[in-house]
């Protein structure tokens, strides 16, 4: 027989105590990556702090530094929120690509980051919206910016008795445009078999950017924030050959393989090309 | 003797458009499936599989595993009576004896009070193994060294079928104005049905065996399962509940035998339900093919000759893998009346999962390359693709050098109402105009497939062909219909109960469609072939006019009126001139239990198609009564720069005869196309170098979402099938076999590339438009 241990804590503080007195105890959120690897796994023994009981988590606000969104709100929040379709438009994006329906309803946007795929839909947009995740555990709050906190497939930076509480997301520069993509095989429940986020804040009236990010998923053991591309600042992006010269040197910072979703050959054409027509969408150029 | 030709009615019920019998059940969650069967004291089953697609088995240690709470019975090959079986080809015990062939082979197996117990017994028993090189490709199996899969089977081959019936190939091939090759390759394509092979047994103190089982072939697949289990057929009932369909998949297979074996040892009902990565794994999924084909034309377009090579891959044991290979060799030859035709099969054993029947049956893997092969001959020859399929179409009456022949015939009605409805020439006409702009990297393309299945296979099974049906009428006037032809949710109880209704003018409420028990149905084949509805309403009519008579007859007696002057309405044996004079069915039943103590009005009524008749050793006669044209559409776009293919609209228009339950068949369509989609697109089980498969799962298997399927026209062109009572041919499997070749043929009418192996995948047809570029530029540089 399985033998499941389970507590559902009523607050903040019940569960960081809890989590620094269990160290084995995983956090439940959604349970849509947990509870089918756990099955895929043979069901083994568990130890389970459901936070679902915390009403705060799910919570979702405007602070002074920007906005916060609750670990434990799920994606179907995250994808319907209007603050979040109008200031972070790529993000509901993101949301609204996720599995199905039935899916988007049980799984947070908390436990998409945790779980730590490089597929994640919703981690790509959060790493170029600058989100910070916030960490706590029994000593207190801390911060640590999304581009950093994956550090291989199924590993972030939090240790055992830290949980995440939720993201701050800075309010977006005016002059700011973004798109997403996903590539993949189907229309509906598929896995990115490339990811792509970009933001770029325009020189005013230009098409050449003051600042540009990238974000690439399922092309590498951890989620890419392309490093560098302060280079290109300045760069006019109606020209092909820039728009070449970006998506190559955002490739050249992914490490795609072969699996069934794609060969290596594949992915890495579509990672260029799926960075290219991002721009192009994110500053309305065909 | 003259044939029997039956007319179209002036049909009240027949053709509109009715909700299935068991619809409210199924979408109110009520509906108790195989897997939903819990019997008293119920045990659990579960099989090891092998980890190796081939190996010896050196030693099967179950000590350990016996040893596990809960469990009742361990049985390896060895510890077991069982013997050879299989539909076909006896080539497989239900337990792996000394050799396991496939990544899935059942190795031992096991009954407990529950899965957990099972799973654990199950990770208990040591099995010590020696792997052997494996077979993971058809094309390596006849190599010079290739490992052997059966001793039986020598260089792996199951089977060698030649066939040649017309005018001489060699000769016409000689002579021909115009010969094509082209080579083609399918994939392995896995149903999807929503409840795994699934089955429930119980094995009593006098060998007496009752299954519980999801199967389309209730009363003939005890004679197979008879054999695994070395018992006399009669002591085998099989019921069939409701089932998660089938699609081809649940004829003859192993799950319900080896359920039976663990009962007989455990001396306990056992459930043994395969979860969906064993389904995945072990079910019996679509026969990967290559083809090489080539066709001999005239100036004009006539079609003259044609050899077709095929390799079948049948996995690692037949299953009905020689009937689907022989279906893809000729069954298209009864569409274009092409004179000289010779096909070569080889049928070859590899170390993957065995597989089976899937909607098309080896006719959708010749579609794919056939109507393929048809644009291209059609490209070369500069004739449309519609005219040259048109100058070639057989029709109504038509004989094959095979011996086959047409009754109903509207192939060429189905083609220009399909080209009609979908625009498809203006499309044509358009599409060039906007993919001629370089900058755009979005092309469209339209592509179609004309498309011929049988209604019933007579090559399949040797004694009979046909069905029979018994109504009985219960002492309160109720109809109950007992049929073998079972429903696994294509709806065949809901046209059961239409034509009672329409025949015997009585209400839904009062007509009961039984599910199988083979101690109650009259003996048949079953639900395969497309043959259920042309078959099983044949015999219908024949039973509701045997208790239609009856009727009369009872209320003429009533009534005191001449048989002559009665007809029947709304469950009233009435005068047709006094509308007063009537006896209620009721009345009439009541009547006739009381005369005959006890005993019901029964209807008794047989089918048989006439004009057909099981084929010669050189497999010349005619296999089917009626054959189901269709014509398929595709319109789509394709991403050059992603290769990505996106199907905006297709269109499936077919003569399937005289549509019985319009909903149902609009229905088949729309599935059926589906599943041609999801085989032309993505579908693909995909074993690795070490012979495992890297996609048993739905998320890694891709099959099309609901938010993929494009809108699907369903259309049905006049028809009536004259040698069946209802006019009714078929849809069940000429729904599947026009899509993927009409996708195909509309990719290249977008972007000039074919795939000819399948899935079209955005990255095949990315890299086949680089090679078409590279192609080009080296061209324009010679030049
Ligand atoms: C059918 C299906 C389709 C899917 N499709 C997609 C898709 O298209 N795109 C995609 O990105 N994902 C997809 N997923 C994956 C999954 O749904 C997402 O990753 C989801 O966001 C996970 O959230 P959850 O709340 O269910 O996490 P859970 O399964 O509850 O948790 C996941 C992991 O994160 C940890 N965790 C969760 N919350 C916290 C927290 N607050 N603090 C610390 N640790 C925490 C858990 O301990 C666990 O290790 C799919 C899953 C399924 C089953």
């Amino acid at each position: 027989m399985n033998n499941i241990k389970y507590f559902l804590p009523k607050s903040l503080e019940e569960a960081v105590k809890y989590l620094s007195d269990n160290n084995d105890a995983k956090v439940l959120a959604g349970g849509t990556d947990l509870i089918v690897k756990w099955k895929k796994t043979g069901c083994p023994d568990m130890h389970l702090m459901d936070i679902r009981g915390i009403n705060k988590f799910a919570e979702m606000n405007d602070l002074s530094e920007g906005f916060f969104i609750g670990a434990g709100a799920t994606i179907e929040q995250v994808e319907s929120c209007e603050k979040i379709k109008a200031d972070f438009p790529i993000l509901s994006e993101a949301a609204r690509n996720v599995g199905s329906v039935q899916v988007r309803n049980l799984a947070t946007i908390g436990g998409n980051s945790c779980n730590a795929a490089p597929s994640a839909d919703t981690v790509l947009p959060l790493i170029v919206y600058e989100a910070e995740a916030v960490i706590v555990s029994v000593s207190g709050e801390k911060r640590c910016t999304l581009k950093d906190f994956f550090v291989g497939p199924g590993k972030t930076v939090m240790r055992p008795g830290e949980m995440l509480k939720g993201f701050v997301l800075p309010k977006p520069k005016p002059c700011t445009v973004v798109s997403f993509a996903k590539h993949s095989r189907r229309a509906g429940m598929d896995l990115a078999t490339v990811g792509v986020a970009v933001k770029i804040c325009l020189k005013k009236g230009e098409k050449s950017a003051e600042e540009i990010s990238v974000a690439l998923g399922a092309v590498g053991p951890v989620p890419v924030s392309v490093k560098g591309l302060e280079k290109f600042n300045g760069a006019d992006l109606s020209s092909d050959n820039v728009l070449k010269e970006i998506a190559e040197f955002s490739f050249e910072q992914a490490s795609p393989i072969t699996d069934v979703r794609g060969s290596k050959d594949y992915r890495s054409k579509m990672i260029v090309q799926n960075v290219k027509d991002c721009i192009c969408k994110a500053i309305k150029i065909d | 003797m003259a044939m029997t030709r039956y007319e179209k009615g002036d049909y009240k019920i027949i053709g509109t458009k009715r909700p299935y019998v068991d619809a409210k059940e199924k979408v109110t969650g009520r509906t108790v499936y195989v897997s939903d069967i819990h019997l008293p004291g119920m045990l659990y089953g579960k099989a090891l599989r092998s980890p190796y697609p081939h190996a010896k088995i050196l030693n099967v240690d179950i000590s350990e595993a016996l040893k596990v709470p809960g469990i009742k019975t361990v049985l390896t090959g060895k510890n077991v009576e069982q013997y050879k079986w299989g539909p076909i080809t006896k080539d497989e015990y239900l337990i792996a004896v000394d050799k396991a062939n496939y990544t899935g082979d059942e190795v031992a197996a096991v009954a407990g009070i529950d899965e957990e117990a099972c799973d654990e017994a199950i990770s208990k028993i040591r099995v010590e193994y020696e792997p052997l090189p494996a077979i993971l490709s058809m094309h390596d199996a006849m190599k010079d060294g290739a490992p052997l899969i059966h001793e039986s089977a020598p260089k792996n081959i199951c089977n060698h079928f030649d066939i040649h019936h017309g005018l001489d190939t060699d000769e016409v091939f000689k002579n021909a104005y115009y010969v094509h090759e082209g080579e083609y390759e399918t994939s392995l394509h896995y149903q999807g049905y929503i409840e795994p092979m699934a089955g429930v047994s119980v094995w009593d103190a006098h060998n007496n065996v009752t299954m519980y089982a999801g199967i389309q072939t209730p009363t003939w697949s005890r004679n197979d399962y008879a054999v695994a289990l070395g018992i006399p057929v009669e002591n085998l009932r099989i019921v069939q509940p409701p089932f998660g369909g089938g699609f081809g998949g649940k004829l003859s297979q192993p799950v319900h035998p080896l359920g039976a074996l663990i009962a007989k040892y455990a001396k306990q009902p056992v459930r043994l339900v395969l979860d969906r990565v064993e389904d995945f794994q072990c079910a019996l999924p679509r026969l990967p093919m290559y083809f090489k084909i080539k066709t001999a034309w005239d100036k004009e377009g006539k079609y003259l000759g044609k050899y077709t090579y095929i390799i079948a891959d049948q996995g690692a044991y037949a299953s009905y893998g020689a009937s689907i290979a022989l279906t893809a060799m000729y069954r298209i030859d009864i569409m274009y009346k092409c004179q000289a035709l010779r096909s070569v099969c080889d049928l070859v054993y590899t170390n993957k999962v065995p597989t089976g029947c899937y909607r098309g049956f080896g006719n959708a893997q010749k579609h794919f390359a056939h109507e393929t092969h048809l644009d291209e001959v059609a490209e070369v020859l500069n004739i449309a693709p519609d005219e040259l399929r048109l100058r070639n179409f057989s029709g109504e009456n038509y004989k094959n050098p095979h011996g086959w022949n047409t009754n109903s015939n509207a192939v060429s009605d189905c083609m220009k109402r399909g080209l009609e409805a979908s625009e498809y020439h203006d499309k044509r006409k358009k599409f060039f105009v906007v993919n001629s702009d370089e900058k755009n990297h979005i092309k469209k393309g339209i592509g179609f497939a004309a498309c011929v299945h049988v209604s019933g296979n007579r090559s399949f099974i040797k004694p009979f062909e046909g069905a029979a049906a018994l109504l009985r009428m219960n002492e309160q006037g109720k109809v109950y219909v007992f049929s073998n032809e079972p429903d696994m949710g294509q709806g065949i109880r809901t046209v059961h109960s239409m034509c009672v209704q329409e025949v015997l003018s009585i209400s839904e409420e009062h007509v009961c469609t039984t599910t199988p028990d083979t101690d109650i149905v009259p003996f048949g084949l079953g639900c395969f072939a497309s043959r259920g509805t042309y078959m099983s309403t044949g015999a219908l009519h024949m039973a509701l006019n045997d208790m239609k008579s009856k009727l009369i007859k009872i209320g003429s007696e009533i009534l005191g009126l001449p048989e002559g002057e009665l007809e029947l309405e709304n469950e009233f044996v009435v005068s047709k001139t006094d509308p007063e004079k009537k006896a209620s069915y009721a009345d009439i039943a009541w009547k006739h239990v009381c005369d005959y103590p006890g005993q019901h009005i029964l209807g008794i009524g047989y089918f048989t198609p006439e004009g057909v008749e099981y084929p010669d050793a050189t497999k010349y006669n005619n296999i089917s009564g009626g054959y189901a044209f269709g014509c398929q559409v595709a319109e789509l776009e394709v991403n050059t720069k992603t290769g990505q293919v996106k199907v905006n609209e297709m269109w499936g228009i077919h003569d399937s005869g005289q549509p019985i339950n319009l909903l149902a068949i609009e229905g088949q369509v729309h599935g059926g196309m589906a599943q041609g989609y999801g085989w032309a697109l993505m579908e693909n089980l995909a074993y690795n170098d070490k012979g495992k498969l890297m996609n048993p799962s739905f998320l890694d298997y891709q099959m099309p979402t609901a938010a993929d399927i494009p809108k699907i026209n369903a259309e049905f062109v006049d028809s009536f099938e004259w040698t069946t009572g209802f006019g009714a041919k078929s849809i069940g499997e000429a729904s599947l076999i026009g899509a993927a070749p009409a996708i195909q043929n509309a990719v290249y009418n977008a972007v000039g590339v074919r795939i000819n192996t399948m899935p079209i995948t955005a990255e095949k047809v990315l890299k086949a438009l680089e090679e078409k570029k590279r192609h080009q530029n080296q061209k324009t540089s010679v030049e």
